[in-house]
Protein backbone atom coordinates (compact mmCIF):
# COMPACT_ATOMS: atom_id res chain seq x y z
CA UNK A 1 0.00 0.00 0.00
CA UNK A 2 1.55 3.30 -0.87
CA UNK A 3 2.24 5.95 1.79
CA UNK A 4 -0.40 8.13 -0.33
CA UNK A 5 -2.87 5.94 -0.09
CA UNK A 6 -2.69 5.89 3.78
CA UNK A 7 -2.47 9.12 4.21
CA UNK A 8 -6.12 9.16 2.32
CA UNK A 9 -7.59 6.64 4.60
CA UNK A 10 -6.32 8.84 7.92
CA UNK A 11 -7.79 11.37 6.32
CA UNK A 12 -10.83 10.10 5.59
CA UNK A 13 -11.12 7.74 8.58
CA UNK A 14 -11.04 11.83 10.59
CA UNK A 15 -13.45 13.23 8.85
CA UNK A 16 -15.80 10.04 9.37
CA UNK A 17 -14.81 10.44 13.50
CA UNK A 18 -15.85 14.25 13.56
CA UNK A 19 -19.25 14.06 11.56
CA UNK A 20 -20.26 11.48 14.07
CA UNK A 21 -18.52 13.03 17.40
CA UNK A 22 -17.93 16.67 16.43
CA UNK A 23 -14.98 18.43 16.41
CA UNK A 24 -13.64 21.89 18.78
CA UNK A 25 -11.47 24.24 18.54
CA UNK A 26 -12.26 24.98 22.67
CA UNK A 27 -11.57 23.25 25.64
CA UNK A 28 -15.29 22.07 27.25
CA UNK A 29 -16.91 19.73 29.08
CA UNK A 30 -18.71 16.91 28.28
CA UNK A 31 -21.88 15.06 29.09
CA UNK A 32 -20.09 13.49 32.25
CA UNK A 33 -18.28 17.23 32.82
CA UNK A 34 -14.79 16.09 31.79
CA UNK A 35 -12.41 18.24 29.66
CA UNK A 36 -12.46 17.42 26.53
CA UNK A 37 -11.50 19.03 22.86
CA UNK A 38 -11.35 18.58 19.24
CA UNK A 39 -12.71 15.39 18.30
CA UNK A 40 -13.68 13.61 21.37
CA UNK A 41 -10.42 13.98 23.20
CA UNK A 42 -10.14 13.77 26.74
CA UNK A 43 -7.75 16.32 27.82
CA UNK A 44 -5.37 15.23 30.58
CA UNK A 45 -2.80 17.19 32.86
CA UNK A 46 0.27 17.05 30.72
CA UNK A 47 -2.19 18.26 27.77
CA UNK A 48 -1.81 21.73 29.72
CA UNK A 49 -4.98 22.86 28.82
CA UNK A 50 -7.97 24.50 31.16
CA UNK A 51 -11.03 25.14 30.61
CA UNK A 52 -12.54 27.58 27.47
CA UNK A 53 -8.97 27.40 26.28
CA UNK A 54 -8.59 26.84 22.16
CA UNK A 55 -6.42 24.91 19.77
CA UNK A 56 -5.53 25.36 16.46
CA UNK A 57 -6.57 22.44 14.09
CA UNK A 58 -3.17 21.33 13.72
CA UNK A 59 -3.35 20.41 17.55
CA UNK A 60 -6.61 18.90 17.26
CA UNK A 61 -5.84 16.84 14.39
CA UNK A 62 -2.30 16.04 16.25
CA UNK A 63 -4.43 14.67 19.53
CA UNK A 64 -6.90 12.57 17.26
CA UNK A 65 -3.78 10.67 15.21
CA UNK A 66 -2.85 9.53 18.70
CA UNK A 67 -5.76 8.50 19.95
CA UNK A 68 -6.73 7.14 17.44
CA UNK A 69 -3.57 5.18 16.01
CA UNK A 70 -4.71 1.78 17.91
CA UNK A 71 -8.15 1.90 15.80
CA UNK A 72 -6.05 2.40 12.24
CA UNK A 73 -3.40 -0.18 13.62
CA UNK A 74 -5.87 -2.84 13.95
CA UNK A 75 -8.48 -2.19 11.00
CA UNK A 76 -5.26 -2.54 8.88
CA UNK A 77 -4.67 -5.95 10.19
CA UNK A 78 -8.04 -6.97 10.87
CA UNK A 79 -8.79 -6.19 7.19
CA UNK A 80 -5.29 -8.29 6.08
CA UNK A 81 -6.50 -11.09 8.48
CA UNK A 82 -10.18 -10.82 6.70
CA UNK A 83 -8.31 -10.12 2.84
CA UNK A 84 -10.33 -7.30 2.29
CA UNK A 85 -8.00 -4.49 0.17
CA UNK A 86 -10.86 -2.32 -0.61
CA UNK A 87 -9.07 1.41 0.97
CA UNK A 88 -12.57 2.55 1.28
CA UNK A 89 -13.50 0.16 3.69
CA UNK A 90 -10.51 0.89 6.19
CA UNK A 91 -11.43 3.89 7.73
CA UNK A 92 -15.52 2.63 8.58
CA UNK A 93 -13.19 -0.55 10.07
CA UNK A 94 -10.73 1.75 12.11
CA UNK A 95 -14.50 3.64 13.31
CA UNK A 96 -15.62 0.08 14.47
CA UNK A 97 -11.74 -0.45 16.38
CA UNK A 98 -12.07 3.40 17.94
CA UNK A 99 -15.87 2.96 19.04
CA UNK A 100 -15.98 -0.80 20.18
CA UNK A 101 -12.37 -1.12 20.81
CA UNK A 102 -9.26 -3.18 19.26
CA UNK A 103 -11.25 -6.62 20.48
CA UNK A 104 -14.71 -5.86 19.09
CA UNK A 105 -14.03 -9.29 17.12
CA UNK A 106 -13.77 -10.81 20.61
CA UNK A 107 -17.32 -9.12 21.20
CA UNK A 108 -18.80 -10.18 17.59
CA UNK A 109 -17.73 -13.33 16.75
CA UNK A 110 -20.17 -14.23 14.36
CA UNK A 111 -20.67 -11.09 12.37
CA UNK A 112 -16.89 -11.28 12.41
CA UNK A 113 -16.32 -14.86 10.90
CA UNK A 114 -19.07 -14.17 8.31
CA UNK A 115 -16.61 -11.14 7.17
CA UNK A 116 -13.33 -13.40 7.43
CA UNK A 117 -15.50 -15.35 5.37
CA UNK A 118 -16.91 -13.15 2.72
CA UNK A 119 -20.57 -13.28 3.84
CA UNK A 120 -20.57 -9.39 3.64
CA UNK A 121 -24.88 -9.31 3.12
CA UNK A 122 -25.01 -11.70 6.14
CA UNK A 123 -22.59 -9.97 8.48
CA UNK A 124 -24.43 -6.38 7.88
CA UNK A 125 -27.79 -8.23 8.82
CA UNK A 126 -26.03 -9.64 11.67
CA UNK A 127 -25.59 -6.23 13.50
CA UNK A 128 -29.30 -5.43 13.60
CA UNK A 129 -31.11 -5.92 16.68
CA UNK A 130 -27.58 -5.56 18.70
CA UNK A 131 -27.64 -2.96 21.44
CA UNK A 132 -24.71 -1.26 19.13
CA UNK A 133 -27.56 -0.63 16.74
CA UNK A 134 -29.74 0.42 19.47
CA UNK A 135 -27.08 2.68 20.81
CA UNK A 136 -25.91 4.28 17.75
CA UNK A 137 -27.87 3.74 14.83
CA UNK A 138 -26.23 6.09 12.26
CA UNK A 139 -22.41 4.41 12.99
CA UNK A 140 -23.94 0.96 12.41
CA UNK A 141 -25.60 2.01 9.58
CA UNK A 142 -21.99 3.68 8.51
CA UNK A 143 -20.43 0.18 8.75
CA UNK A 144 -23.46 -2.05 7.67
CA UNK A 145 -22.96 0.54 3.95
CA UNK A 146 -19.77 -0.01 4.14
CA UNK A 147 -19.82 -4.25 4.21
CA UNK A 148 -22.53 -3.98 1.38
CA UNK A 149 -20.16 -1.79 -0.71
CA UNK A 150 -17.12 -4.09 -0.58
CA UNK A 151 -16.92 -6.29 -3.67
CA UNK A 152 -17.31 -10.11 -3.30
CA UNK A 153 -14.52 -12.23 -2.01
CA UNK A 154 -12.15 -13.99 -5.12
CA UNK B 1 -58.67 -11.96 48.84
CA UNK B 2 -56.03 -14.30 46.52
CA UNK B 3 -52.17 -13.63 47.93
CA UNK B 4 -51.34 -12.21 44.28
CA UNK B 5 -54.37 -9.64 44.59
CA UNK B 6 -53.13 -9.11 47.99
CA UNK B 7 -49.81 -8.49 47.16
CA UNK B 8 -50.65 -5.94 44.40
CA UNK B 9 -52.76 -4.16 46.78
CA UNK B 10 -49.34 -3.73 48.94
CA UNK B 11 -46.67 -1.85 46.77
CA UNK B 12 -43.90 -1.80 49.89
CA UNK B 13 -44.62 -5.61 50.90
CA UNK B 14 -44.18 -6.44 47.05
CA UNK B 15 -41.02 -4.44 46.62
CA UNK B 16 -39.55 -5.50 49.70
CA UNK B 17 -40.31 -9.63 48.78
CA UNK B 18 -39.08 -8.53 45.30
CA UNK B 19 -35.97 -7.26 46.26
CA UNK B 20 -35.74 -10.57 48.95
CA UNK B 21 -36.15 -12.27 45.69
CA UNK B 22 -33.60 -10.59 43.59
CA UNK B 23 -30.81 -10.61 45.81
CA UNK B 24 -31.72 -14.86 46.14
CA UNK B 25 -32.83 -15.05 49.72
CA UNK B 26 -35.70 -16.46 48.99
CA UNK B 27 -36.44 -19.95 48.68
CA UNK B 28 -36.77 -20.88 45.01
CA UNK B 29 -37.71 -24.24 42.84
CA UNK B 30 -35.45 -23.32 39.62
CA UNK B 31 -31.88 -23.36 39.53
CA UNK B 32 -32.32 -20.50 36.86
CA UNK B 33 -33.44 -17.65 39.36
CA UNK B 34 -29.66 -17.46 40.52
CA UNK B 35 -28.99 -16.02 37.25
CA UNK B 36 -30.08 -12.04 36.51
CA UNK B 37 -30.17 -9.24 34.31
CA UNK B 38 -29.86 -5.93 34.57
CA UNK B 39 -30.29 -2.79 32.80
CA UNK B 40 -30.35 0.97 32.58
CA UNK B 41 -30.25 3.38 30.08
CA UNK B 42 -29.20 6.74 32.12
CA UNK B 43 -26.43 8.44 29.83
CA UNK B 44 -26.22 5.51 27.25
CA UNK B 45 -27.18 1.88 28.03
CA UNK B 46 -25.83 -0.11 30.59
CA UNK B 47 -26.22 -3.98 31.04
CA UNK B 48 -25.00 -6.72 33.09
CA UNK B 49 -25.75 -10.30 33.06
CA UNK B 50 -24.62 -12.88 35.80
CA UNK B 51 -25.39 -16.92 36.05
CA UNK B 52 -23.66 -18.26 39.38
CA UNK B 53 -22.65 -21.93 38.74
CA UNK B 54 -23.23 -24.44 41.86
CA UNK B 55 -19.44 -24.10 42.66
CA UNK B 56 -20.26 -20.20 43.43
CA UNK B 57 -18.59 -18.43 40.07
CA UNK B 58 -20.30 -16.24 38.43
CA UNK B 59 -20.29 -16.62 34.32
CA UNK B 60 -21.46 -12.81 33.71
CA UNK B 61 -21.31 -10.11 30.61
CA UNK B 62 -21.13 -6.54 30.97
CA UNK B 63 -21.63 -3.64 28.35
CA UNK B 64 -21.28 -0.03 29.93
CA UNK B 65 -22.32 2.51 26.61
CA UNK B 66 -20.86 6.10 27.16
CA UNK B 67 -23.28 9.45 26.17
CA UNK B 68 -21.35 9.68 23.63
CA UNK B 69 -21.44 6.65 21.70
CA UNK B 70 -18.32 4.42 22.71
CA UNK B 71 -18.03 1.10 24.44
CA UNK B 72 -16.77 -1.36 26.59
CA UNK B 73 -18.03 -5.06 27.03
CA UNK B 74 -16.54 -7.98 28.84
CA UNK B 75 -17.55 -11.35 29.03
CA UNK B 76 -16.07 -14.07 31.59
CA UNK B 77 -16.29 -16.08 34.50
CA UNK B 78 -15.30 -14.16 38.11
CA UNK B 79 -14.63 -15.42 40.80
CA UNK B 80 -16.91 -16.37 44.06
CA UNK B 81 -14.96 -13.43 46.72
CA UNK B 82 -16.87 -12.83 50.02
CA UNK B 83 -20.32 -12.11 49.31
CA UNK B 84 -19.71 -10.98 45.37
CA UNK B 85 -17.36 -12.06 42.70
CA UNK B 86 -14.47 -10.70 41.66
CA UNK B 87 -12.81 -10.80 37.80
CA UNK B 88 -9.52 -10.70 37.13
CA UNK B 89 -7.36 -10.52 33.64
CA UNK B 90 -4.08 -10.09 33.09
CA UNK B 91 -2.76 -8.67 36.15
CA UNK B 92 0.65 -8.79 34.78
CA UNK B 93 0.47 -6.22 32.63
CA UNK B 94 1.94 -2.93 32.33
CA UNK B 95 -0.48 -0.90 32.08
CA UNK B 96 -3.92 0.21 33.92
CA UNK B 97 -6.02 0.02 30.73
CA UNK B 98 -4.80 -3.79 30.14
CA UNK B 99 -5.16 -5.21 34.03
CA UNK B 100 -8.43 -5.69 34.79
CA UNK B 101 -10.62 -6.21 37.84
CA UNK B 102 -13.85 -5.88 38.60
CA UNK B 103 -15.88 -6.28 41.59
CA UNK B 104 -19.39 -7.58 41.70
CA UNK B 105 -22.08 -7.14 44.39
CA UNK B 106 -25.78 -7.56 45.15
CA UNK B 107 -26.65 -6.23 47.93
CA UNK B 108 -30.03 -7.80 50.08
CA UNK B 109 -31.82 -4.49 48.81
CA UNK B 110 -31.67 -6.44 45.09
CA UNK B 111 -29.18 -3.98 43.57
CA UNK B 112 -26.54 -5.02 42.21
CA UNK B 113 -23.08 -3.15 42.21
CA UNK B 114 -20.29 -3.31 39.45
CA UNK B 115 -16.69 -1.65 40.32
CA UNK B 116 -13.57 -1.58 38.25
CA UNK B 117 -10.39 -1.30 39.86
CA UNK B 118 -8.38 2.13 39.15
CA UNK B 119 -5.67 0.67 39.00
CA UNK B 120 -6.78 -2.10 36.62
CA UNK B 121 -9.57 -0.52 34.67
CA UNK B 122 -10.16 -2.91 31.89
CA UNK B 123 -10.03 -0.64 29.65
CA UNK B 124 -8.60 -2.17 26.81
CA UNK B 125 -11.84 -4.05 26.42
CA UNK B 126 -13.35 -1.01 25.24
CA UNK B 127 -13.17 1.90 22.55
CA UNK B 128 -11.81 5.25 23.08
CA UNK B 129 -12.55 7.05 26.33
CA UNK B 130 -14.66 4.45 27.32
CA UNK B 131 -14.72 3.19 30.79
CA UNK B 132 -16.67 1.00 33.50
CA UNK B 133 -15.86 3.21 36.58
CA UNK B 134 -18.77 2.34 39.09
CA UNK B 135 -22.03 1.45 37.85
CA UNK B 136 -25.05 1.08 40.46
CA UNK B 137 -27.98 -0.81 38.35
CA UNK B 138 -30.59 -0.21 41.40
CA UNK B 139 -33.71 -3.08 41.99
CA UNK B 140 -35.59 -1.42 39.88
CA UNK B 141 -33.01 -2.08 36.95
CA UNK B 142 -33.81 -5.87 37.31
CA UNK B 143 -34.91 -6.95 34.07
CA UNK B 144 -35.31 -10.82 35.20
CA UNK B 145 -33.27 -14.04 34.66
CA UNK B 146 -30.41 -15.19 32.10
CA UNK B 147 -32.36 -16.91 28.88
CA UNK B 148 -29.89 -16.17 25.46
CA UNK B 149 -28.10 -13.54 26.72
CA UNK B 150 -24.76 -15.52 27.92
CA UNK B 151 -24.96 -17.89 25.58
CA UNK B 152 -21.74 -16.61 23.97
CA UNK B 153 -20.09 -12.53 24.00
CA UNK B 154 -22.24 -12.00 20.59
CA UNK B 155 -25.75 -13.12 22.23
CA UNK B 156 -25.25 -11.09 24.78
CA UNK B 157 -24.94 -8.18 22.60
CA UNK B 158 -28.17 -8.60 21.20
CA UNK B 159 -30.31 -8.38 24.72
CA UNK B 160 -33.02 -6.77 22.73
CA UNK B 161 -35.16 -6.68 26.21
CA UNK B 162 -32.91 -4.64 27.45
CA UNK B 163 -33.27 -1.60 25.15
CA UNK B 164 -34.72 1.47 26.24
CA UNK B 165 -35.40 4.48 23.16
CA UNK B 166 -32.62 6.12 23.30
CA UNK B 167 -33.58 10.48 22.91
CA UNK B 168 -30.24 12.00 22.21
CA UNK B 169 -27.93 10.10 20.11
CA UNK B 170 -29.53 9.77 16.17
CA UNK B 171 -26.89 11.40 15.20
CA UNK B 172 -24.25 8.86 16.46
Amino acid sequence: MSAQQQDQEDTNFEKLIAEREGRRNDVYKDSLGKLTVGIGHLVVPSDHLNFGERISDEQIDAFFEKDSAPAMQAARSQASAAGITDSAFIPYLASVNFQLGIGWTNTFPHTWKMIVDGKYEDAAKALDGTLWAEQTPVRVKDFQNALRSLPPKQ
Amino acid sequence: MHFGVFLQSNNRLWSMLLALWVAGLLPTTSAAASSFVYCLSQGGAKVFAGREATGGSLAFGLSVWSPAGQNISLFGVAARRGAGWQYTENMQASTSAERCRLDIMRGADGALRVVADPGATCQSHGGVNAEIGTVLFPLTAYEGIVTTELDDPEAFQKAGRCWKPPTSRKSQ
